[in-house]
C-alpha cells in the first residue's frame, strides 16, 4: 500500500493510498460530518437529548477526521479506533494533527493498530460503529465488507445501535453500491443509502458519494429528515441529506436483484471493477460465441478499462497458435468425466484429426471452435490478472479495422483487401463493429467538447480535420454529376466526434471517412462521394456499398448508445443535486457535459439521418488481379484504376478517364488533376504500407531461416543418439525429456512447422512484393 | 559442462550480492533488481527471489512475480529473466528445470497456469526454450534503440539525424531550461504530461497511484529520476528516467502539444544521456521502437522521434511462456462448468 501526501501552498492536504484520493483538506468536512454525525443524530433521537456513556468503534479511519467528529458530539465517553495501518495512523498524529484537532490525544480514545476483523472477534458492544475503510483494490481487502462481517458487527452493536457505513458511487459502479446494501441487509440489518456532493471526489471522477446507515432498527427516509444534530456542521448540510436518499425506481431495482457478497462468494471486487456489466460469468454469454464471451471476461484490476481487456484478448487470440493443442487435447480428454457432452465430442474429432495433420490453427473454427473459444477466455483472464500485463511495451500496436476497405468481394467469394487483407479488420467474427457497448469516459465532454477539439467515446481529444466543401455538392470534372466548376458557398466543418480511426462525424452532422491525408469519402443521403481536400466539389460519386452504410450506421448506433447511456445517468444524478451548481463548479460541469452529451446525441442522429441509406444494392465484385485502393476502387492489372462509380463502372490512368472497361476505352475524358491526386495519395500511403510488411516479413523469414537451421541440427543430433543408443534412449528436449525417438518425431513436426511458416511468409511477401512493385510501377505514372 | 547449480530462496540479505550479479549481466535488465521488486510488492504482486548458487557463490537468479487473485489464476513472471548464463546450455536447462519445478509446487504461486520468462537474448528464441510457446504479452519490448553513451559528444551529436541537431539547438535558443528531480510533489506536473500524451496517442497510461508507488521504491535507492523541461515558467515536457548498472532506461514521458514549437524533447533525451554518462552508465534505452515503419503501429510516431536521437536497433526475442498443460485443461474444465449460485 503505498501513502502519498500531496501539500499545497494553502496548507491544505491531499491523502492519497495506492493513487486513490482518500481526502482533502478542503472538503473532507463534506465526507466526515455525512458519515458520522447522522448515525449519532439518530442514537440521540432515539435515546433522548441527555444520552451519555455512548461508545463508539471507528474501523478505519486512521487520519483521525471521522474521530474528530464523534468527539464533537455530546454524549460521547469511549471510542476504540482500530486501524491496521500504522503509517495513516503516524500521518492522523502528525501532518493531520491540526485537521482532525488533536483527536488522538483524546482522553476517550484508544487507538489500536490491528485487523477490524479480529478486533471484533472479542470485544463489547458499541453504541454506534463507524466503518470508514477504503474502497477495496484487491480481493482481502473485500472480507470487510462482506456479509459475515456485517453480521458480525451486529452482533457487536447495542439493541438500538447504528452503524455508519463508507460505501461507493452509486453513480459511478451502481452495482457494486448495491451489492454492498443488499449484503449489509442480508446480515439481518435495515440499511439506509443516502448519497452526497464531495467536490475533491468528483473532480477525481468518482462520482457522488454515498454511506449507508445501517441498524438492527428500522431506518426510514424520514428519520434523516427530521435529524436534529446537536453540533454545527462546517460544511455539509444534514438538513438536506434526505435528498441524497432518494433514488430512481431503476436504482431501486438494483437493489432487489443484486448479489450479496459473502466470503464464498466474493463478487463486489468484480462489481467495483466492472461497472455496468451485468453479469460476471463469463459462461453464461452466448455459449461458444468468442466475441461474446470476451465482452464477458471481466475487468480483474482497478488499473484496468474494457479497452484494455479487450486489446489485451486480441493478443492472446493470436498467441493461442503456439500452444501444444495435442498436449491439450490429452490433457483435456483425460478429464472426460468432468467435460460437456459436446466439447468432448469435439475433442475426440479434433484428436483424430490431429493423429493425421499438423494443427493448423486456420481449421481450429471447423473442428475445435468450442476448444479455442474456451482456451481464448482462460487465457486472456489469466493474463489480465497481473495489472501491468495491459501496459506490456512488447511488439504490439497493430492498427484497427478500416472503414476504407475491406467491403467487395472477389470473384472467388475471398474477402478482398490489400496486402493480404489489411482492410476489413476483422475481429473473431466478421464484423467491424465490436461486441460491447463502450462506455462514456474522461473529460472530453466537460472541457473540450465543441471548443475547438474532436472527442472519441473514450474521452480522448483529438485536433480536429478541417473538411472545406461546397454547399451545392455539385460534382467535379463533370463525369456523373454535371456541373463541371463548382457553385454554392464554401462550408468549412471541422470533425466533432471520431468514431473510428477513419471514421469521424462533422459539426455539421456529415460523416466521413478518411482515406489519406487529401482524400476522403462522404456519406451522404445514401451516396458515397469520393472528396479531394484540395476541391470544393465531390471528384466523383461512387458506388454506395450497402454494407459500408450499414457497418457506419451500427458503429455510429452502438456509440450513441453509450452517449444515451451516460446522458440518463447524469440527468438522474442532476435531479437531486442539480440546486447545488451554483455552490460546486463540478456540478456546473455536470450539466455543461448533459448538454454536450444531448448536443452529441443529436448530431449522432443526425449523422445517421444525413448518411441515409442507399436503394437495394450488391456488393462490389472486385475484377480478377485487382487489388483493392478504397471502398469501390481498384488497381488493376496493367496499371489502370477502376473505379466503381454510381453511374458504372469508370478507369483511369491519371490522364483520361473513360467508361466501357480498362481496355476498351468509351466517351474518353481528360481526368480531372485532383482525383488523379487523390488516387496517388491513397497508393502513396499503401506504398509505404507495404514496404514496411515487407521489412517485417523479411525479419521473420530471416528468424523461420535461422531456427529451421537450428532445428535441422537437432534433428541430426536427435538421430544421432537414437542410431547410437536406442530409440528409447532418454534426451533433452528444451526443457523436458522424452525418448530419442519422440524426439525424433517432435523434431521432424517442428520442422515441417517450419516449413509451413517460411511458405506462408514466402507466399505473403510475393503477394506484398506484387502490390507493391504494381503501385511502384504505375504511380509515378499517375503524377506525369 | 553441465555445473550443478542449488537453488535457494535469496532474503533481503542477499540483496547487494544479488544486484551485482543483475547489473553485471546484459542479458538482464532493472526488473530483476531488489529495487523493482520493492516496487511490484507495493503494487501487491507477491515477489519471491530465487538465487542458483554453487557452492556459497551466486551464479544466477530468478525474481519471480505472481499477482494473487480471487477470481482466477495467473501466469508467474520473470520479467527480464531469470539471470543465467545461457551460453551454457546444460546448466541453463538445469536451472530452468528447477524453477519450474518450483514455481509448480510452491503455494505461494496459488494455482498459476506455468511461467514466463523473458531474458534479454536475440532472437529465434534457443533450443532450450523449444518446448516453450510465445508468450501473448511481452512485458518489455522487443525492438528497442540503445545508444552508447559513452563516447564524447561530438560522436553522439553527429550520429544524431539532422532534424534532431537543430531541435536541440532551437530548444536551447527558446530558452527552455531542463532540470533533474526526485521530488514527490513534481510528480503532479509530470503525471499531466504523461497522461496528456498517451490520450494524443492513443497508449494506455498507467494510472497516477503507479508512478507514486514506482517513485517510493525507486527514488530512495537513487534508481530512477524525472527530468522536466520548463519554460516561461511551465514545465511542458518531462521524461522518468532508471539507472541501473551500465543502462539507463528512459521508461516514460509526456509533453504538452501547445508547446511543441520550443523543441523541449530533444533536450531532454540529450540531457538524459548526460546524466547517464554521469551515472557510470554505459548505455541509454530508449525502450521501445518500431523497426519496419509500420504506419499503423501504436508506437510509429514516437518511433520517428525516437530514431532521430541516434542509438543503434537492438532486438530481442520476446517473452516465452512454459505452460501447465494439467492445469490449464483444469481451468478450462472450470470454465465451462455451470456458473456457481450467487450467495
Amino acid at each position: 500500500m503505498s501513502l502519498h501526501v500531496e501539500r499545497r501552498r494553502d496548507g491544505g492536504l491531499a491523502l492519497y493510498i495506492d493513487g486513490d484520493l482518500q481526502l482533502d483538506t478542503a472538503d473532507e468536512a463534506v465526507y466526515h460530518e455525512s458519515l458520522v454525525l447522522p448515525a449519532l443524530s439518530l442514537l440521540r433521537v432515539r435515546r433522548g437529548e441527555s444520552a451519555t456513556g455512548i461508545r463508539v468503534l471507528i474501523c478505519g479511519g486512521g487520519d483521525g477526521l471521522a474521530l474528530r467528529e464523534v468527539l464533537r458530539f455530546p454524549g460521547v465517553t469511549h471510542v476504540d479506533l482500530v486501524d491496521y495501518d500504522p503509517d495513516v495512523v503516524a500521518l492522523g498524529c502528525t501532518d493531520l494533527a491540526p485537521f482532525n484537532l488533536g483527536a488522538f490525544s483524546d482522553a476517550r480514545v484508544t487507538i489500536h493498530i490491528a485487523d477490524a476483523w479480529q478486533f471484533t472477534e472479542s470485544c463489547d458492544l458499541y453504541d454506534v460503529i463507524v466503518c470508514d475503510l477504503t474502497v477495496p483494490r484487491r480481493p482481502e481487502e473485500t472480507r470487510v465488507f462482506t456479509r459475515e462481517w456485517y453480521t458480525r458487527l451486529s452482533s457487536v452493536l447495542s439493541p438500538d445501535g447504528l452503524l455508519a457505513i463508507n460505501g461507493f458511487s452509486p453513480r459511478k459502479t451502481p452495482e457494486a453500491f448495491w451489492c454492498l446494501h443488499r449484503t449489509v441487509r442480508a446480515a439481518g440489518l435495515s440499511a439506509l443509502p443516502y448519497r452526497v456532493c464531495i467536490p475533491s471526489f468528483r473532480a477525481h471522477g468518482y462520482g457522488a458519494w454515498a454511506f449507508l446507515l445501517a441498524g438492527r432498527q428500522s431506518i426510514r427516509q424520514t428519520d434523516l429528515r427530521n435529524l436534529r444534530c446537536p453540533v454545527t456542521t462546517a460544511q455539509a448540510d444534514l438538513g438536506r441529506l434526505w435528498r441524497g436518499a432518494r433514488f430512481s425506481r431503476g436504482e431501486r431495482r438494483l437493489a432487489t436483484t443484486a448479489p450479496v457478497n459473502t466470503l464464498g462468494y466474493s463478487i463486489l471486487l468484480p462489481m467495483l471493477l466492472n461497472p455496468g456489466a451485468r453479469s460476471l460469468d463469463a459462461s453464461a454469454a452466448t455459449i461458444y460465441d468468442v466475441d461474446a464471451l470476451l465482452g464477458a471476461v471481466p475487468i480483474l484490476h482497478p488499473y484496468h478499462t474494457r479497452e484494455m481487456v479487450e486489446a489485451l484478448a486480441e493478443q492472446v487470440a493470436g498467441a493461442v497458435r503456439a500452444i501444444d493443442v495435442r498436449k491439450l487435447v490429452q490433457a483435456l480428454l483425460r478429464r472426460a468425466a468432468d467435460l460437456p457432452r459436446e466439447l468432448f465430442a469435439e475433442l475426440l474429432r479434433l484428436r483424430d484429426y490431429l493423429r493425421d495433420h499438423s494443427p493448423d490453427f486456420s481449421h481450429m473454427q471447423s473442428w475445435g471452435y468450442r476448444l479455442f473459444a474456451a482456451l481464448v477466455i482462460v487465457m486472456t483472464v489469466a493474463n489480465a490478472i497481473a495489472p501491468d500485463n495491459a501496459f506490456g511495451k512488447g511488439g504490439s500496436g497493430i492498427g484497427h479495422a478500416s472503414f476504407s476497405r475491406g467491403f467487395s468481394a472477389s470473384p472467388s467469394g475471398v474477402r478482398g483487401g490489400f496486402g493480404g487483407g489489411r482492410g476489413g479488420g476483422e475481429s473473431f467474427g466478421s464484423s467491424h463493429v465490436s461486441g460491447s457497448t463502450p462506455h462514456v469516459s474522461g473529460s472530453a465532454f466537460r472541457s473540450g467538447y465543441g471548443h475547438g477539439y474532436a472527442s472519441d467515446i473514450y474521452g480522448y481529444q483529438y485536433r480536429p480535420r478541417v473538411f472545406i466543401f461546397s454547399s451545392s455538392r455539385h460534382y467535379y470534372g463533370g463525369r456523373g454529376g454535371g456541373h463541371s466548376s463548382s457553385s454554392g458557398t464554401r462550408e468549412e466543418h471541422k470533425t466533432l466526434f471520431v468514431a473510428d480511426d477513419d471514421l469521424l462525424v462533422l459539426d455539421n452532422g456529415d460523416v466521413v471517412i478518411t482515406l489519406s491525408d487529401t482524400a476522403y469519402m462522404l456519406a451522404n443521403e445514401g451516396r458515397l462521394d469520393l472528396y479531394s481536400v484540395n476541391s470544393l466539389d465531390p471528384l466523383l460519386p461512387l458506388y454506395p456499398e450497402p454494407a459500408l452504410f450499414q457497418t457506419v450506421s451500427q458503429e455510429i448506433h452502438q456509440q450513441q448508445t453509450a452517449v444515451r447511456n451516460e446522458t440518463a445517468a447524469r440527468r438522474d444524478w442532476l435531479s437531486w443535486v442539480g440546486w447545488t451548481s451554483a455552490l460546486f463548479p463540478a456540478v456546473k460541469d455536470d450539466w455543461t457535459e448533459v448538454r454536450n452529451l444531448e448536443d452529441l446525441d443529436r448530431r449522432l442522429t443526425s449523422a445517421v439521418v444525413s448518411a441515409g441509406q442507399p436503394s437495394k444494392g450488391t456488393a462490389t465484385v472486385a475484377p480478377p488481379g485487382s487489388t483493392e485502393l478504397f471502398v469501390g476502387g481498384f488497381l488493376l492489372p496493367g496499371g489502370t484504376v477502376g473505379i466503381h462509380a454510381a453511374n458504372g463502372w469508370q478507369f483511369t490512368d491519371g490522364k483520361s478517364l473513360w467508361t466501357g472497361s480498362a481496355e476498351q476505352r468509351q466517351g474518353v475524358a481528360p481526368c480531372p488533376p485532383e482525383l488523379a491526386q487523390v488516387i496517388r495519395s491513397v497508393m502513396l500511403k499503401l506504398q509505404k504500407e507495404l514496404a514496411a510488411d515487407i521489412r517485417s516479413l523479411a525479419n521473420d523469414a530471416s528468424q523461420l531461416q535461422t531456427d529451421r537451421a537450428s532445428l535441422q541440427r537437432d534433428l541430426a543430433e536427435y538421430q544421432r543418439l537414437e542410431s547410437s543408443y536406442g530409440s528409447g534412449y532418454e534426451v533433452d528436449y528444451g526443457t523436458s525429456t522424452m525418448s530419442a525417438s519422440s524426439a525424433v518425431s517432435r523434431t521432424q513436426t517442428d520442422i515441417a512447422d517450419n516449413q509451413r511458416e517460411i511458405e506462408a511468409n514466402t507466399i505473403e511477401r510475393a503477394k506484398t512484393a506484387a502490390d507493391l512493385e504494381k503501385i511502384n510501377l504505375y504511380l509515378p505514372g499517375l503524377t506525369k | 559442462m553441465t555445473a550443478e547449480l542449488d537453488l535457494r530462496e535469496l532474503g533481503p540479505d542477499r540483496d547487494a550480492e544479488a544486484d551485482a550479479l543483475v547489473f553485471a549481466t546484459p542479458e538482464t535488465g532493472f526488473m530483476q533488481s531488489s529495487a523493482w521488486s520493492d516496487f511490484k510488492r507495493r503494487e501487491g504482486f507477491v515477489n519471491v527471489r530465487f538465487g542458483f548458487f554453487e557452492a556459497a557463490t551466486l551464479r544466477g537468479l530468478a525474481s519471480l512475480f505472481y499477482y494473487p487473485s480471487g477470481s482466477g489464476d495467473g501466469v508467474v513472471v520473470c520479467p527480464e529473466g531469470p539471470v543465467l548464463h545461457w551460453d551454457d546450455t546444460g546448466t541453463a536447462r538445469a536451472c530452468l528445470r528447477q524453477l519450474l519445478d518450483v514455481v509448480r509446487s510452491d503455494p505461494r504461486f496459488g494455482r498459476t497456469l506455468g511461467l514466463r520468462i523473458e531474458p534479454h537474448l536475440p532472437p529465434p528464441a534457443p533450443s532450450l526454450l523449444r518446448n516453450w510457446t510465445r508468450s501473448p504479452v511481452d512485458l518489455t519490448p522487443i525492438h528497442t534503440l540503445m545508444i552508447d553513451v559513452d563516447q564524447p559528444d561530438e560522436l553522439l551529436v553527429a550520429a544524431m539525424h539532422p532534424k534532431a541537431r537543430y531541435n536541440l539547438r532551437l530548444a536551447q535558443r527558446h530558452g527552455v531550461e531542463v532540470s533533474r528531480t526526485t521530488d514527490p510533489a513534481d510528480l503532479r506536473a509530470f503525471y499531466g504530461l504523461f497522461e496528456e500524451t498517451a490520450q494524443r496517442n492513443g497508449f494506455f497510461a498507467e494510472p497516477y497511484g503507479f508512478f507514486l508507488n514506482l517513485l517510493a521504491a525507486l527514488v530512495p535507492t537513487r534508481h530512477a529520476e524525472m527530468l522536466l523541461a520548463r519554460w516561461q515558467g511551465e514545465v511542458i515536457a518531462g521524461i522518468l528516467v532508471t539507472w541501473f548498472g551500465r543502462r539507463a532506461t528512459y521508461l516514460y514521458g509526456g509533453s504538452t502539444a501547445r508547446c511543441r514549437h520550443v523543441m523541449p524533447n530533444h533536450l531532454l533525451h540529450w540531457t538524459a544521456i548526460h546524466a547517464a554518462r554521469e551515472r557510470g552508465c554505459a548505455e541509454y534505452d530508449l525502450y521501445g521502437y518500431e523497426p519496419f515503419g509500420l504506419p499503423d503501429h501504436l508506437y510509429a510516431g514516437i518511433s520517428r522521434f525516437k530514431s532521430q536521437l541516434g542509438g543503434h536497433r537492438v532486438d530481442w526475442m520476446g517473452a516465452r511462456d512454459h505452460l501447465f498443460y494439467d492445469r490449464l485443461a483444469d481451468r478450462i474444465v472450470e470454465q465451462m462448468a455451470e456458473p456457481a449460485a450467487a450467495g
